[in-house]
């Protein structure tokens, strides 16, 4: 009989969601495999770096794609699915916490702020990408989710526009001007942190 | 000083637009072109650049030590993954549809449904199309024996081969093939 398996690495999305809606464990397993680290990261960094919670959201979505497989319509694609429904559950984690504004004061966050003396002072030439990574998450946990949630989808997952409005149910021109604030408000909150910045900080012109 | 700065970022500022415009949509010849005769004389906006690159490098995944997913949350789902209950009606989606799944085995079955078919009529063939020890075969006159046909029908028109050892007395001797062709006579 293992002649006849199915080699389930080469089938795409949304024939092993077809698989999990008849109860193939194995088509589960490559589903998990291929979106579980991804969707944590997700959860990760929409809920300001509270892991345990990440953790929980990831457990739900995938209780959600087993229990109520029927949920998925086969003609969708199911990347942009899953992140919907990834999406709306952060969502409905900030409703339910009330205050949009208390994610930024979350404790997480504030332990992974940039020290006084961070690579990133003017005075110091050396890259340190982890440090500026952190930066970037810990400025990014200060926006709004939808902006957060846009500027992770494309850049952290990769999505295009057209599957950012359809994850996010709204227009491309939206997820385009989101980006935009994003992009821009980070980029002159970290340019002071930039080493390769310091040089020409009020220099202007040359 | 003042002045200069004032004219600096009124000349930077669309360009910075630009920049981060760039991210999300394609720009025009023309503002490409705006954008690289600004970039190559202005330090500061270079390093605007350089922010948004690095930005948006910093938010792909790194491997974090420690953020894995906890394998209890695999185990977890999977106990509560419904057994298949029902079978499914026989329509001819689903039989498209398994179709489809079957084209997808490793060793196509419809290759070895294919082989199989051929192999049962090549058998059936055979077994229908030559005569075996004990059969009787229908022969044209002309293939029989002179004293066997009066007035031109044979006497015996359902040979038995083995009585009248014509042929077929030695089954050693005597091939399939050379019983076919003697039968199609």
């Amino acid at each position: 009989m293992g002649i006849l398996k199915k080699d389930y690495r080469k089938l795409s999305d949304e024939q092993l969601m077809a698989g999990v809606q008849h109860s193939d464990t194995s088509a589960f397993d490559e589903l998990y495999q291929r979106y579980s680290r991804r969707l944590l990261y997700f959860f990760y960094r929409m809920l300001s770096g509270d892991e345990e919670k990440a953790q929980d959201f990831l457990q739900d979505i995938f209780l959600k794609v087993v229990e109520k497989p029927g949920l998925f319509q086969t003609n969708r694609s199911f990347s942009t699915w899953i992140f919907t429904v990834a999406h709306n559950q952060c969502k409905n984690e900030y409703r339910r916490m009330g205050n949009r504004s208390s994610v930024h004061n979350d404790e997480n966050l504030d332990a992974r702020s940039l020290p006084e003396n961070s690579p990133y002072h003017p005075a110091e030439e050396k890259v340190d990408h982890s440090a500026f990574g952190q930066a970037v998450m810990n400025e990014l946990g200060k926006m709004e989710e939808s902006h957060r949630g846009t500027f992770l989808l494309r850049f952290q997952e990769n999505f295009s526009i057209r599957e950012i409005s359809e994850i996010l149910d709204c227009s491309q021109g939206t997820v385009k001007s989101r980006l935009f604030y994003t992009a821009r408000k980070l980029a002159d909150k970290l340019k002071a942190l930039n080493p390769s910045n310091s040089e020409v900080l009020g220099n202007g012109k040359e | 000083m003042e002045k200069n700065k004032e004219t600096r970022d009124k000349e930077c500022k669309p360009i910075r637009d630009l920049l981060t415009r760039r991210i999300s949509e394609k720009l025009t010849e023309a503002e490409n072109s705006q954008l690289q005769s600004h970039l190559a004389s202005c330090q500061e906006c270079r390093a605007f650049q350089d922010i948004l690159l690095k930005m948006q490098d910093a938010v792909k995944i790194e491997d974090r030590p420690g953020l894995v997913p906890n394998p209890a949350i695999r185990e977890n789902v999977l106990r509560r993954m419904r057994p298949q209950k029902h079978r499914r009606k026989i329509t001819m989606h689903n039989f498209i549809k398994a179709a489809k799944r079957t084209l997808e085995f490793r060793i196509p079955v419809y290759q070895a449904v294919l082989s199989a078919l051929v192999i049962f009529v090549l058998a059936f063939a055979l077994r229908h199309l030559s005569p075996t020890v004990g059969q009787h075969v229908n022969l044209s006159p002309a293939a029989l024996p002179n004293e066997s046909v009066v007035d031109g029908t044979p006497v015996l028109d359902n040979l038995n081969i083995i009585k009248q050892q014509k042929i077929g007395t030695n089954m050693q001797e005597d091939s399939v093939l050379t019983r076919f062709v003697v039968s199609a006579m």
